[in-house]
């Protein structure tokens, strides 16, 4: 081995840490990059609200031409008419809400098995009680860490464990409700990150994590609508924008639209952008109409139409993935004070149902500062913190399941 | 059985325990027992607390009565958590007489931890050397420690202003070095001038 000498203290000090004064200088510009880029979306949202209030006028029509219309992007159905809904907050009820959290399969430390963790809570707002459990699952058999998935079999990863964590909290919720309880989980009931294309399923084996995890989510619907019980999916932030989709449809100047045959597209027509901003760049300038809203999202929209306490209109998902559900997926939006957050639920759900079960989630969300408080428990008896990681990893060393790799053991050594 | 408790740290010198009632945890200076099946530990309770159970979360004002939180945050109650340190002030073998200084090894993590009877504290503080270990506990609240066990044990004893006046002279002597910790501790077990009942 060659050794070089004199080397020691010549070069420049390398410290090996985050060089925050780089990222500090990167996050400054982003600063001022993301004020311009709000200011050139505020145009866009507007013609959004423009169209927004040629929707509400069009009455039936608009149910007719959004349905006629052939897109390349989901659009939202209204169900109601396009107005914002004063929601009476509910106070006498039972909730109950599940949240999952898992480990992973790691193969530097040879675990061969993943772990999924459900948090449950069961709050009764009659009795004034309350229950807050978390059941573990360790997966370690073949069939589970190499299952099939989609027909072919994987090793299990983020997204196999994230469809187990799914199915885990709905079985939860399944076992657990009753007449009357509003049942509630976080995030989307649209398995679109699963599989986005329904017709896939078919043929598959009833083992394969893809038709299982439907299956779970299926049968605790149809639970929830055999006992009687509400059912809600809270997201937070939510990034979808569905009902903006059916604002493009109203701004579209063809009948019927037909993404296919776009005459903006083919340069039959040509396009003149209606509001923009002298010296903007961040934003390509509209080529068509339906551009003209772009990138609103249904928050930002809602965050314009609604005032705190009230809810929108209910729209039906025509997300693709919801024909693999016994009934369609429908949501409203909400603004809960903090933020305008979505809730799902099953199509089946009555429009008084549909009343107690939002007034529910505000007077949760009020419980909760702005967040549903059985929800954001469900979470806490969920989360696998990183020393309960490092405890079930020396679990898995002291019953000779696991034996890092040597990287990972290099790396723990933690020497110069 | 009256169980205060169930061990979640221990040692030697003293125990933690977490009391199956938030807001139930047994009174400080009382005296309290823990078996492993074949050794008691005894001990008296030198602190007692309401805490979160996650230590990532604090308990924030709410600005509501107990009665309007449990009707409409009834989980709050299950998310806080009352837990006591007692420390060990003797023990007994199963067969064995009681021994007036720590265990040879200390009770374990999930034993239950129960009051102690009358008879045990009678017995336990008869030769009154629990106040000697109290006093070399350490603990910054040494003389309060010391004042609230000498007025739980005396409690039990049939002639409760001679036991405290025995305990008083215990005091005096054993730290008669420290004048303030000595008059301290006195003036907390003081009997109450019969004259102003």
């Amino acid at each position: 081995m060659q050794v070089r000498r004199g080397a020691v203290s010549t070069g420049p000090y390398d410290a090996r840490v985050l060089d925050l004064a780089s990222v500090a200088a990167q996050v400054k510009k982003m600063g001022v990059g993301l004020a311009a880029l709000s200011q050139e979306t505020a145009p866009r949202l507007a013609q959004a609200l423009v169209a927004w209030e040629r929707a509400a006028t069009m009455g039936p029509a608009l149910r007719d031409r959004v349905a006629a219309a052939k897109t390349s992007w989901l659009v939202a159905e209204p169900l109601e008419e396009l107005h914002a809904y004063d929601v009476t907050p509910v106070s006498d009820y039972r909730v109950l809400a599940s949240d999952g959290s898992q480990i992973l399969p790691d193969r530097h430390d040879h675990v061969p098995c993943f772990l999924v963790n459900v948090g449950l809570v069961e709050i009764s707002y009659i009795e004034g009680t309350a229950r807050l459990t978390s059941t573990p699952s360790v997966s370690w058999s073949p069939d589970e860490v190499y299952p099939l998935v989609g027909g072919s079999r994987q090793e299990a990863d983020g997204r196999v464990v994230g469809a187990r964590r799914f199915a885990g909290e709905c079985n939860a919720l399944k076992d657990a409700i009753s007449a009357d309880t509003v049942a509630l989980m976080d995030g989307t009931l649209l398995l679109w990150w699963l599989e986005p294309d329904p017709d896939r399923l078919r043929g598959l084996h009833e083992s394969d994590v893809k038709v299982a995890t439907f299956a779970a989510l299926n049968e605790f619907l149809g639970e929830a609508l055999t006992v009687g019980a509400l059912v809600g999916s809270y997201l937070s932030a939510p990034r979808t924008n569905d009902v903006v989709s059916m604002l493009k449809v109203v701004l579209c100047t063809e009948d019927p639209v037909d993404c296919d045959r776009c005459p903006y597209d083919s340069g039959k027509k040509a396009w003149h952008a209606q509001l923009e901003i002298a010296g903007a760049s961040l934003l390509p300038v509209p080529s068509k109409p339906c551009e003209e809203a772009n990138p609103v999202t249904d928050a930002s929209l809602f965050r314009s139409l609604l005032a705190p306490g009230q809810r929108s209109a209910r729209f039906r998902s025509h997300a693709k993935v919801s024909r693999a559900y016994d009934a369609p997926i429908d949501f409203v939006y909400l603004n809960v004070g903090s933020e305008i957050s979505r809730l799902e639920f099953p199509a089946w759900t009555t429009s008084s149902a549909l009343e107690r079960l939002v007034g529910a989630v505000f007077d949760q969300c009020d419980k909760g500062m702005g967040y549903p408080v059985a929800l954001a428990e469900a979470h806490e008896q969920a989360v696998v913190r990183a020393a309960d990681r490092r405890s079930f990893l020396e679990l898995a060393r002291r019953n000779g399941v696991s034996r890092p790799s040597a990287k990972l053991a290099r790396k723990r050594m933690g020497v110069l | 059985m009256t169980r205060l408790g169930e061990i979640v740290e221990a040692s030697t010198t003293k125990l933690r325990a977490v009391a199956p009632q938030t807001f139930e945890g047994p009174a400080f200076g009382s005296f309290i027992k823990t078996s492993d099946g074949s050794r008691t530990t005894f001990g008296v309770v030198a602190h007692v607390e309401h805490v979160s159970i996650d230590p990532s979360r604090r308990a924030i004002p709410l600005g509501r009565t107990w009665d309007e939180l449990r009707r409409e945050q009834p989980q709050i109650l299950e998310l806080l958590t009352t837990e006591f340190e007692a420390f060990c002030v003797a023990f007994a073998e199963s067969d064995g007489a009681l021994c007036a200084y720590l265990p040879p090894v200390p009770p374990r993590v999930h034993d239950f931890v129960e009051p102690c009877t009358t008879e045990e504290i009678v017995e336990l503080t008869q030769d009154l050397s629990f106040i000697r270990t109290l006093g070399a506990s350490g603990v910054l609240i040494v003389a309060e420690l010391v004042a609230a066990a000498i007025r739980s044990a005396a409690a039990h004893h049939g002639d409760q202003r001679a036991y405290l006046v025995r305990a008083g002279r215990e005091v005096a002597d054993l730290f008669r070095q420290d004048y303030e910790l000595a008059s301290s501790i006195i003036r907390r077990i003081r009997v109450p001038e019969r004259a102003h009942r």
